[in-house]
């Protein structure tokens, strides 16, 4: 029977990230963008978890996992707020219409 | 050395000055205090001939080696570095002594040239026209009186700001361009130079760390650590001199360097100009004799072949440029790009004869460029063009003008019996009998063909603007004003003079000390020699 | 264990050395809670929080004498490190906060009282949200020069965005505003995504979310900083490098910088990038001495030398073309955060002994950054609110519309260019003889000093077009700019300070730096540091009776 062990999680864990930074890179609308991030904070959350678990860390990691989601909420709700606000003003939440600064 | 307060007179009265302008009432005396203070400046300095006395031959004036003896001395801490300190290190030597009273003597008659400050085209300003005027004044003496490295960085960027904005606002068409240029170019430079004071202190040996520019040249141990050092895996000499030059011949300027002078030149208005000819031009000059030559010999010997390219492509270029040029003031900016060639060639023989004729030069033609800008700002003021070809017969309708006129252009064409000839004839002589180079000869022959060159466009020009028939639309123009000849006749004399006297005028008051930089050479001659062997391949 | 974890309470001296912080926290309640009884009142709002953060100032300025040298006041439970620091360091970075705080809310004051008398043609920010926003972000700028705890640097950074995202939309009619704000918010919430990664990479590898502690194992067993090290540290690095806006981590800053109204934009050029210059600083003190140099220092060394020289280069490059003049200033921040960064190379130098010269840099670097900085975005400040526009054209003929403010601009931006006798020289000047010091022994630095000075004169293009429009550009059309005159008294006072940092306070700065770095980084061996945090909670109830400040301290 396999044991489920710390190399399984990180695996996943580097799965979600890699998901995360390839949706972050590719996608044009800012929720996309925002959702890119938030797939890679809970591959962070993840790792740190597993590692809280396998590793030596002890309760650090959980507590840190503990940190890290509520982060996670505070950031949406922040950004959330600002796109709404970017959508009000220009109607549109496409990172890339923003062109009024020349970034 | 002694004590004494002189010179932190003459620098910071113009400073004083400065402040005065911004707050005195109306234009006429922000004019005067400007007119009195370079005034007051220029006879401060003069109190500097008690020490150097040609007329008594017996007087041990230059002492003993390079910096023992240094007049008007003050040297206080000034920044704490965990090394030595830098110090606000002043004195004058037989380097600086002449370019000292021609700095003040050129600014004090460029304050007189601006006394019509109300009739140029762009009058607004007069109080910040003089107030940056003398703090020009401040930065340009204080490089010439610096004998601290930082000290000389610090006043030699110090000047460039008031001349950013008196060529960028009191300028004229292409003032802006020609500013900014004149900005970058020279910006570009210091900074390399600022890499070099930085890489000076750090590879002396511990405990011999210093900004002083005697000691620098002077302690063996600082010497000999820059002689065996390796900056970035090259040989530390070399390298630092390439920066050093960089620095200073964007300032001389040497070709390729020197496409910022003619623009600002130009652009410039007269008193400006007369300024940046006068004495901005020589500060490269001075500093490659004060800082690179006695500091880094080995590296001077080992670029010597390429400067003195450099000198002569400058001399034959600039003659070249200048013949074609159809604007007056254009003109008489690449004839002193021309002329400077001569001083590059000089120093880069590194002979005595050779110092001597490069700092005979540099005086001279600190003499008869303000003479010749100033000339042609007189015909501008009155025809408000600068066309050659438009001009002809001025001297009919001008005579007294028209005479000093070709007086003033002769001493720059180098005629035998004015200033001009000493320096270009000592130079080529030089060059010519500086054996221990086997590409001198070759070298000294074609500076030579400048001296034919430079008397072709000054004739042609002389022909073209102040010979022939008197031209209809300029018969009116009234004769020099008394103002105009009082700027003018001590230009005059003073050129008659050196080229009559060059010993009492001016070679008395400096062999020593260049004496004293070319015995810091090592060994003359014998490493020379097998250098320029090497570099040639044989 | 746990059961004294359960147990423990902070010692109210422990708390004492975070009054800054507490002050601050309270400031932001009063700010919030006031308009329920008073109303709301932009005005009041201001001044309850200018009024707060001159009390943080003071009790910073009490505290300084406190703390000794050297890390010290650790706020842990029994058995755990540090979570928070009260150490000089921090305690210099949140007294150079807390002054520049003020000078900000007093240019928002000048605006808001302005605004009062005149049209307004810009949009007018404030109310006590944004208050609340502003002094939240400055909080979490203190914690992230307070802590070497990874998660709560990670609490601290995120706190110092959050409210920063939302500052720069205050202005909520400004289309520009908005864009600024979602680019801000979507580059940061990328990079604080893998900036935790990083962390999770860390904590794996080592087990522990003290940044000391890994500096403690990485000395003790040699070989250890292997790959998950490299890329842990390089992704948290991500997250600090997001705060300084250094290169590759610049990209939001021109836009946010131009799209964000004038007094957020100057409150982030200075304030962001000083905390995270400190955050990084204290990074790489931790990770810098001898031990671990070979393996560690060296490679790092190099690694902040790379991004420094591609961030001054890079900004300065960019900044060239700007035609806004907020842009330009953002573009310069990015330089001039560079040039900073240079000097955190060097504090790695194995030879530097704890820093030294290269402290002495940044932290003068930082004192006249601030001051010029200032001056020249409270210049376009005045501008902007009475011109509507920042574009450079605004700028025209400025030397004879409004001298009062063309004069201290140019004093400021050839002060930023790093000309003498300004006090932008001074700076460089102390960057460059620590460059040349560290280079003694590692000469690749001379490198960096080549990148300074070339940058230097790179620079100079931009600020002087400025200068230029100002000066020597005319056109008698355009009517004189009124300007506030407490704003005006700001600008000239950041002139007039400039000026005597370039002259007068030459050597006094380079003094006053180098005795502020010596104190500030007195014990900052890994060993000694760690043993600090980690034992002296175990085995304080001695040592902390004796110390004057825990006298009363309630101990687990």
């Amino acid at each position: 029977m396999l044991t489920i062990g710390l190399t399984h999680y990180l695996v996943l864990a580097a799965a979600l990230l890699c998901c995360g930074l390839y949706v972050m890179t590719t996608k044009r609308n800012a929720v996309g963008i925002l959702i890119g991030a938030e797939l890679v904070l809970n591959a962070a959350a993840l790792n740190l978890v597993a590692f809280a678990r396998y590793g030596a860390g002890g309760l650090d990691g959980q507590v840190a996992t503990l940190f890290v989601i509520v982060l996670a909420a505070a950031e949406a709700a922040i950004a959330i707020a600002i796109f709404v606000n970017y959508y009000r003003v220009l109607a549109t939440i496409d990172a890339d219409r923003g062109d009024t600064l020349k970034g | 050395m002694e004590p004494g307060n002189l010179l932190n007179w003459l620098i910071f009265l113009p400073t004083i000055g400065a402040v005065l302008c911004l707050i005195v009432p109306g234009a006429r005396a922000v004019k005067l205090i400007g007119v009195i203070t370079t005034g007051a400046t220029f006879v401060l300095s003069l109190g500097l001939f008690q020490h150097f006395a040609w007329w008594d031959a017996t007087r041990d004036v230059f002492g003993s080696g390079y910096g023992q003896k240094l007049y008007e001395v003050t040297k206080v801490t000034w920044i704490q570095l965990s090394g030595a300190p830098i110090e606000y290190f002043v004195g004058v030597d037989g380097l600086s002594f002449p370019l000292v009273i021609l700095t003040t003597l050129v600014t004090f008659l460029a304050a007189l040239a601006s006394w019509n400050f109300e009739h140029w085209k762009v009058s607004r300003g007069i109080r910040g026209y003089f107030c940056l005027f003398l703090l020009l004044e401040t930065g340009m003496l204080g490089v010439f009186c610096a004998l601290d490295f930082f000290l000389f960085y610090i006043f030699w960027e110090v000047m460039l700001l008031p001349m950013y904005f008196l060529i960028g606002v009191w300028g004229g068409p292409r003032k802006e361009y020609a500013a900014i240029k004149f900005f970058i170019y020279t910006l570009a430079g210091s900074v390399l130079m600022l890499v070099a004071l930085l890489a000076f202190y750090f590879y002396a040996p511990a405990g011999h760390q210093t900004f002083d520019l005697i000691r620098l040249a002077t302690d063996p141990a600082i010497q000999a650590a820059f002689g065996s050092a390796l900056f970035l895996g090259l040989k530390f000499g070399p390298v630092m001199f390439v920066l050093l030059y960089i620095g200073f011949a964007i300032k001389v300027p040497v070709f390729p360097f020197h496409t910022w002078l003619p623009d600002a030149h130009v652009e410039a208005p007269t008193p400006i100009s007369m300024i940046l000819a006068g004495i901005l031009l020589k500060m490269g000059a001075y500093g490659l004799l004060r800082i690179s030559y006695p500091i880094l010999p080995d590296a001077g010997t080992w670029a010597a072949w390429g400067l003195a390219l450099l000198g002569v492509i400058n001399i034959i270029y600039g003659a070249l440029c200048a013949m074609a040029q159809t604007d007056f003031k254009r003109l008489v900016a690449y004839s002193s790009i021309s002329h400077m060639g001569y001083v590059l060639l000089g120093l880069a023989i590194m002979t005595p004869a050779g110092f001597q004729g490069a700092m005979f030069q540099v005086i001279a033609h600190g003499i008869s460029s303000p003479m010749c800008f100033f000339l042609v700002g007189v015909i501008y003021d009155r025809a408000h063009h600068r066309e050659i070809n438009r001009f002809g017969g001025l001297w009919l309708t001008m005579p007294v003008y028209g005479s000093l006129a070709t007086l003033g252009f002769f001493a720059s064409l180098g005629l035998p019996g004015l200033c001009g000839f000493i320096g270009e004839f000592w130079v080529l002589i030089a060059t010519f009998s500086a054996e221990q180079w086997s590409w001198a000869q070759p070298m000294a022959i074609l500076a030579a063909t400048g001296v034919v060159l430079t008397a072709g466009y000054i004739l042609w020009m002389i022909q073209r603007v102040y010979l022939g028939k008197a031209r209809e639309e300029y018969k009116s123009f009234p004769e020099a004003t008394a103002r105009e000849i009082a700027v003018l006749a001590p230009f005059a004399a003073l050129a008659i003079a050196l080229g009559i006297l060059p010993q009492q005028t001016l070679f008395n008051f400096m062999n020593g000390t260049l004496h004293q930089i070319t015995n810091l050479f090592p060994a003359a001659g014998t490493t020379a020699l097998t250098v320029a062997g090497a570099l040639l391949g044989r | 264990m746990l059961a004294d974890v359960n147990a423990w309470l902070p010692p109210l001296g422990d708390l004492r050395l975070f009054a800054p912080e507490l002050v601050l926290v309270g400031t932001i309640a009063a700010v919030l809670l006031v308009p329920l009884v008073a109303g709301r009142n932009p005005l009041l709002a201001g001044l309850i929080a200018m009024a707060g953060t001159v009390l943080a100032l003071v009790a910073t300025g009490g505290l300084a004498p406190r703390v000794a040298d050297g890390p010290q006041g650790a706020f842990a439970a029994p058995g755990y490190a540090a979570a928070l620091l009260a150490d000089r360091f921090s305690v210099f970075f949140k007294l150079l906060l807390f002054a520049f705080l003020v000078l900000v809310i007093w240019l928002w004051l000048t605006g808001a009282a302005w605004r009062v008398t005149r049209p307004v043609r810009v949009g007018a920010i404030g109310g006590p949200e944004f208050f609340v926003l502003l002094l939240t972000s400055a909080l979490g700028m203190l914690l992230m020069v307070g802590s070497l705890n990874l998660v709560v640097l990670l609490v601290a950074i995120e706190t110092a965005s959050l409210p920063s995202y939302a500052l720069v939309a205050s202005d909520r009619r400004s289309r520009m505003g908005a864009e600024a704000a979602l680019k801000y918010v979507t580059f940061g919430a990328a990079s604080a995504a893998i900036m935790v990664y990083g962390i999770s990479l860390l904590f794996g590898r080592f087990g522990t979310l003290d940044l000391g502690a890994i500096a403690t194992h990485l000395a003790a067993h040699p070989g250890t900083a292997d790959t998950a090290f490299w890329i842990g540290l390089a992704a948290f690095a991500a997250g600090v490098l997001f705060k300084i806006a250094a290169v590759p981590m610049h990209l939001w800053c021109p836009d946010v910088f131009e799209g964000a109204p004038v007094e957020i934009t100057t409150w982030l050029s200075v304030a962001s990038k000083a905390a995270g210059l400190g955050l990084l600083l204290r990074v790489v003190t931790v990770l810098g001495p001898a031990p671990l140099h070979v393996e560690v220092a060296t490679p790092l060394a190099w690694g902040v030398g790379v991004v420094a020289a591609l961030t001054c280069t890079v900004g300065n490059l960019a900044a060239l073309r700007q035609e806004s003049v907020k842009r330009t200033l953002a573009y310069s921040s990015i330089a001039h955060a560079g040039y900073m960064m240079m000097a955190a190379a060097i504090t790695l130098s194995p030879t530097a002994g704890g820093g030294g010269p290269g402290f002495t840099a940044v932290v003068a670097y930082l004192m006249v950054y601030v001051v010029m900085n200032l001056g020249a975005f409270g210049v376009t400040a005045l501008v902007v609110w009475q011109t509507g526009s920042d574009h450079l054209s605004s700028f025209t003929a400025l030397g004879r519309r409004a001298p009062w403010l063309a004069v201290p601009m140019a004093v400021c931006l050839f002060s930023l260019v790093g000309l003498p006798p300004l006090g932008g020289f001074t700076a460089k000047w102390y960057l460059l003889v620590a460059l040349g010091k560290g280079a003694v022994a590692q000469p690749w630095l001379w490198i960096l000093v080549a990148v300074a000075v070339i940058n230097t004169a790179l620079s100079l293009y931009y600020y002087v077009r400025i200068i230029r429009q100002m000066f020597l550009v005319e056109n008698d059309a355009l009517p004189a700019v009124p300007a506030p005159l407490g704003g005006v008294a700001l600008v000239t006072g950041c002139a007039i300070v400039v000026l005597l940092l370039g002259t007068l306070w030459f050597n006094p700065l380079g003094e006053r730096a180098t005795i502020l770095s010596e104190r500030l980084f007195g014990l900052a061996t890994t060993a000694e540091r760690s043993q600090l945090a980690m034992v002296a909670p175990a085995a304080d109830s001695a040592s902390r009776a004796e110390s004057p400040l825990t006298g009363a301290g309630v101990s687990g």
